[in-house]
């Protein structure tokens, strides 16, 4: 068979929109936080939350047991659930002497399991009859063809079809299958772990997986199903359709099968989808993959299964399994009880040998027996809970005479109710939170002084700043902003000895100026080499191979696959050599001019050529002449014809010399088209005068520092640090791509101590003082220390402060590890003047698993002043980010907070927060467990999907929630028609505000007052938070 | 002065969301088409309300539009390859007639024919 392009088109887009709610899955060597249900934004935060549970099985909201706990602890006030069951009553029709705000807030609680259950057979008159202990009517009253005809219509709805199969047949085709694909995968996408290499993956995923798959010894059991379907057609999309028809699935529902077949695994698909839309992914260039071959295999393995499992009379397609279905919805019945664990256990074994026999009859009697036990059951466990309930509310009389029709709308009410349950404790909870938060709030505007502050340091808005900021200005004149961690300078960055670029800003971000770092080699060099010279000189000491190359400017130059590919032992010798004594380093900001980048481009090729003659003509180098290279350069690009000396080296081959002259070009790149892209990538390096000017002046007014500059302008960057860690990542700066953070700061205080970019800043208004120096810091998360960095280029007026600095530093580390380390259980004994060594020692511990709570408990996102939260402790729960609307004249520089740092911040509150609600499902387990995949993600054992979100160690503490998980409360300190004007202009965050999937207050420091955004209104804050009843509950 | 030869051609205008860019190029390079223009951070009104460019911080909230020249017979796959796309998102395609002199720039078919 063979698709037209037209529909092979279709088929690709139908599998990517199949594959969007599949969150992405970075490789973990930068952890990037994320929405697990980021796909599903456009819908409503319940909403998404149940197609959430539908695809990947995960829970939503924390179990109700939890939430009691949080309000027994206060964490919850009893005024804002009341107010929810009001509201939740509000809308529904009122029961005759019942009070049925009572009966829900003693729902909610006083009672730990939900009332209502799915199962389907009981019916109302059941509970009834429960409830007044009388037996229930027959169980042959009961419609299976209903049942059946349901299960019929609903055969797409929430599992692939051999899920059904596995479900009704115990078939374990699932099961294997995931595993079979696991396998698949592992082969493909290793990154350097395993020792033998798939062959053949340069072709791309599937046809790789293709030539495997039909010699595999693993696969040939099944090997005749799989030729089979691999002889049909030789592309992924021509399978894919093959595949679904022999399914017998009609075409309406195949995009809805293929979301539920990514869904299965979808770690993998996730890790898939991501690098297949990631083109400067290394490996993603070398082997190709994408989510239709990752369909394709998954699909040809199912296909396979599910015949071979067809051979011992189970369905083999749609059709055969609804005829099944409906012939024989009693056995169908048992059946999907038996296989889908649903039995009740002193049944099991006599409905399996009822199967086993398959006597229509038997089957028949047994089902019956067994509906009416399971029935009963279900009916009297119902029937006791709502008694529980009326005694509360003191209707059991009422609740035991109610009709039927009266029963009904009670138990349809509380199923609502539970539905929506989650939502109702979650909203409670969070008012609480926004309450606490006004309740510590500044809200005066205090006149600013003109004093100059000793020291200033930009932090990241990170949650763990801000305890440092507070101890930091609590030890001495310090004032302090917060600012994403890349401060604001998308960047892509060679670090020095690495061959590959990584980007340091938001990954919402892609960096258009690419920064090198080189090392500072003796006095001499810095006169005798121009910075581009030295980059070259750096080049030609590091040569591993025959080919030249740095891997840094091989990168530029597209020899990047030398260094590690062909020499990978030494070549990790010599990184491991060159990490242990990292040299003094300096960066490579500034723009090259025309001159310069040629001069590189020249002086590489003339090094590749020679490099390429001794290679290929056994040549010692010290025979290589300039002129010979010179003539073969001319040759190569095409200037001259021949290279006479070249021929005469040969014996005048001429041959053999134009062969090699050809090779120059097309192997070694030596040639026009290549020299120019080149010179288009030497481009990317460093940044012009106007991009430094308009980075720095952005930065500083988006935080509102444009005057009163103190001699010392810290610019704080942070990083964690830990040992055997496949998570370090995560607990490093989210804004700089999940990277430490000291580069943003070394570049960003360089170009802000340029006197050039000064110059043109102050003609902007903003006057730096010529005392005012810059100086990049990194925050060590784990340990709390600052350590500064680039002290070499301090003015000589400056040192003599700096002991001062350094004291304050070290005094609010002190003073920041002591309040953090008692939360970290393993240390809760730790004398508080210990507390340092113990943080210290945390790094260091390779058996740690909890080395710092990173972000955990986060929960607010301010964008403002100081003022507002410098008096209270905010328990390293907040993002703060600095702004000032006065000094936002044109409304850009609050419209870019949003949509920047706030939607990354979303993106962290959401990862915690799924991660808490159900670490099994959104989040990654326990670490015990993990061992490293393909050297880019963690499997749970030795064979599961990718394990995507947090581990158990960063969200819960034995086993219960340590961060509670709440939606990012976000304040914003701003007039209130400026900020509905920026919300209204972004997007992206009037989706996420509309949709539920942040909240947020505005405080209004023109008007004083208090505005919060709830489900698409605005409500002042006073009416919504009752606050002279709080304060009693307070009290109580 | 050789006579210049005018010959036929779509123009397809597709917009979408700035994120999908790398969807949209991706179907249009396996259906053949030669090339095309992209332009970034576009501004308008559409039934989702303003939609504002933007510079700075996210570049997957803006809107682009992706600007190609094909051969007739090619817009009918192409068309047919982002409609599940379209299904379920916003946005929009303009197809209009254009003619051009290089042909060979926009199709694989000889300029002479």
């Amino acid at each position: 068979m063979s698709l037209s392009i037209g529909m092979r088109a279709q088929i690709r887009a139908m599998v990517f929109v199949a594959g969007e709610p599949i969150p992405f899955f970075w490789p973990m060597r930068s952890f990037i936080h994320h929405n697990p249900l980021h796909g599903l934004e456009h819908k409503s935060f319940e909403e998404a939350i149940a197609e959430g549970k539908r695809l990947f099985h995960g829970a939503g909201f924390l179990p109700r047991t939890q939430y009691q706990q949080y309000f027994r602890e206060g964490k919850i006030k009893g005024a804002y659930l009341e107010n929810g069951v009001k509201q939740f009553l509000d809308q529904q029709a009122p029961i005759d002497d019942l009070d049925l705000h009572a009966c829900l807030m003693m729902l909610l609680t006083d009672i730990e399991s939900p009332i209502t259950s799915n199962e389907s057979l009981v019916s109302v008159p059941d509970i009834s009859a429960a409830l007044r202990d009388e037996n229930l009517s027959s169980a042959e009253d009961i419609d299976l063809d209903v049942i059946a005809e349901r299960m019929c219509q609903s055969l797409y709805e929430n599992c692939p079809l051999y899920d059904t199969l596995d479900k009704l047949f115990g078939t374990g085709i699932a099961e294997e299958l995931d595993e079979l694909v696991v396998k698949s995968c592992l082969d493909f996408f290793d990154e350097g772990q395993s020792v033998w290499q798939m062959p053949g993956r340069e072709k791309g995923f599937f046809l790789a997986w293709r030539e495997v798959a039909l010699r595999n010894a693993r696969l040939l059991l099944r090997g005749r199903q799989i030729h089979k379907t691999l002889q049909m057609a030789d592309d992924p999309e021509d399978i894919i359709v093959y595949v679904m028809e022999s399914l017998g699935i009609p075409k309406d529902n195949w995009m809805k099968c293929f979301r539920l077949e990514l869904a299965k695994l979808h770690g993998w698909a996730g890790f898939i989808r991501w690098r297949s839309s990631n083109r400067q992914y290394h490996k993603a260039k070398k082997f190709p993959g994408d989510l239709v071959d990752f369909l394709a295999v998954r699909l040809t393995l199912a296909l396979a299964l599910v015949r071979e499992r067809g051979e011992n009379d189970v369905p083999q397609n749609a059709e055969q399994l609804q005829q099944f279905i409906r012939n024989k919805p009693m056995e169908t019945y048992l059946r999907r009880e038996l296989y889908d664990k649903r039995v009740l256990a002193k049944w099991a074994q006599e409905i399996a040998m009822a199967l086993h026999y398959g006597q229509q009859k038997k089957i028949e009697k047994v089902g019956l027996a067994y509906m009416q036990d399971k029935r009963t059951r279900v009916a009297n466990m119902q029937a006791d809970l709502l008694r529980r309930l009326a005694k509360c509310a003191n209707a059991v009389p009422r609740l035991e005479s109610m009709p039927d029709v009266a029963l009904r709308q009670v138990l349809e009410l509380i199923r609502r109710f539970e539905k929506h349950e989650g939502m109702l404790w979650l909203e409670a909870m969070e008012a609480t939170a926004m309450y606490e938060f006004v309740k510590g709030a500044q809200m005066e505007m205090l006149p600013a002084t003109d004093k100059r502050p000793f020291a200033q340091a930009l932090f990241c808005i990170d949650t763990r700043s801000e305890r440092l900021r507070r101890h930091l200005e609590s030890v001495g004149d310090y004032q302090t902003f917060g600012i994403a961690g890349f401060f604001g300078v998308p960047v892509s960055f060679i670090e020095m000895g690495k061959g590959t670029e990584t980007h340091l800003c938001p990954v919402i971000l892609t960096p258009k100026n690419l920064v090198m770092e080189m090392s500072v080699t003796d006095v001499q060099d810095t006169v005798v080499l121009s910075a581009l010279e030295k980059a070259l000189h750096d080049l030609k000491e590091s040569v591993l191979t025959p080919f030249v190359t740095v891997e840094a400017i091989g990168l530029i130059f597209g020899f990047d696959m030398v260094g590690k590919t062909l020499a990978p032992r030494s070549y990790n010798r010599w990184r491991s050599k060159l990490n242990q004594t990292k040299p003094h380093t300096h960066l490579l900001i500034d723009k090259l001019s025309r001159e310069q980048a040629d001069s590189i481009v020249r002086a590489v090729q003339r090094a590749v050529i020679s490099n390429a003659v001794e290679f290929e003509f056994e040549v010692p180098p010290e025979e290589i002449k300039d002129d010979l290279v010179r003539e073969l350069r001319e040759a190569a690009l095409g200037n001259i014809a021949s290279s006479p000396l070249l021929e005469q080296q040969l014996n005048n081959n001429t041959e053999q010399a134009q062969a090699f002259i050809q090779r120059l070009r097309n192997a070694y790149l030596v040639n026009k088209s290549d020299a120019r892209m080149q010179m288009e990538r030497l481009g990317r390096i460093g940044f012009s005068l106007d991009e430094q000017v308009g980075f720095v002046s952005q930065a500083l007014r988006s935080i509102g520092l444009t005057d009163n500059f103190s001699r010392f302008v810290l610019v704080v960057g942070h990083g964690s640090q830990s040992e055997n860690n496949p998570y370090e990542s995560a607990l490093d700066c989210g804004a700089c791509g999940g990277n430490k953070g000291l580069f943003n700061a070394r570049i960003f205080a360089n170009m802000a101590n340029k006197p050039a970019v000064r110059q043109r800043l102050k003609s902007q208004g903003i006057a730096i003082p010529d005392d005012a120096w810059f100086i990049p810091a990194l925050h060590n998360t784990t340990t709390d220390e600052v350590a500064m960095h680039d002290l070499d280029l301090l003015p000589s007026s400056h040192p003599i402060y700096l002991d001062r600095l350094q004291n304050g530093l070290i005094s609010a580390c002190r003073l920041c590890t002591q309040e953090r380390v008692p939360s970290l259980e393993f240390v809760s004994h730790t004398p508080i003047e210990h507390a340092s060594k113990r943080a210290q020692r945390n790094a260091m511990d390779w058996s740690q698993v909890r080395p710092e709570w990173g972000l955990s408990r986060n929960v607010y996102f301010v964008i403002g002043r100081r003022q507002l939260t410098e008096t209270t402790s905010l328990d390293g729960r907040a993002f703060l980010h600095s702004y000032d609307y006065r000094v936002d004249h044109k409304q850009r520089l609050l419209e870019n907070i949003i949509t920047g740092p706030l939607v990354v911040g979303q993106w962290i509150n959401m990862e915690h927060y799924f991660s808490t609600v159900d670490n099994e499902n959104y989040g990654s387990g326990s670490k015990v467990y993990h061992n490293v995949a393909g050297r880019f993600g963690v499997m749970t054992g030795n064979l599961s999907d990718l394990r995507t979100g947090l581990p158990a160690q960063t969200v819960l503490a034995d086993g219960k929630p340590y961060h509670e998980p709440m939606r990012l409360i976000t304040v914003i300190d701003a007039p209130m028609k400026r900020v509905q004007a920026a919300i209204d202009r972004v997007a992206i965050v009037r989706k996420l505000l509309i949709n539920g999937w942040i909240r947020l207050m505005v405080i209004d420091p023109e008007t004083k007052q208090i505005h919060v955004h709830n489900k698409g209104q605005w409500d002042a804050f006073t009416d919504m938070h009752n606050a002279e009843k709080i304060i009693d509950e307070e009290a109580v | 002065m050789k006579n210049l030869k005018f010959s036929p051609l779509k123009k397809l205008e597709i917009i979408l969301e700035g994120e999908y860019q790398a969807f949209a190029t991706d179907i249009l390079d396996r259906i053949g088409v030669k090339g095309y223009t992209i332009i970034n951070n576009l501004s308008g009104k559409g039934s989702h309300g303003f939609h504002d460019g933007h510079l700075m911080f996210n570049e997957d909230d803006v809107l682009i539009m992706i600007i190609a020249a094909v051969p007739e017979p090619m817009v009918e796959p192409i068309m047919q390859g982002f409609a599940p796309f379209y299904n379920e998102h916003s946005g929009v395609v303009f197809i209009s007639d254009i003619q051009v002199t290089r042909l060979v720039k926009f199709s694989n078919q000889d300029a002479s024919e």
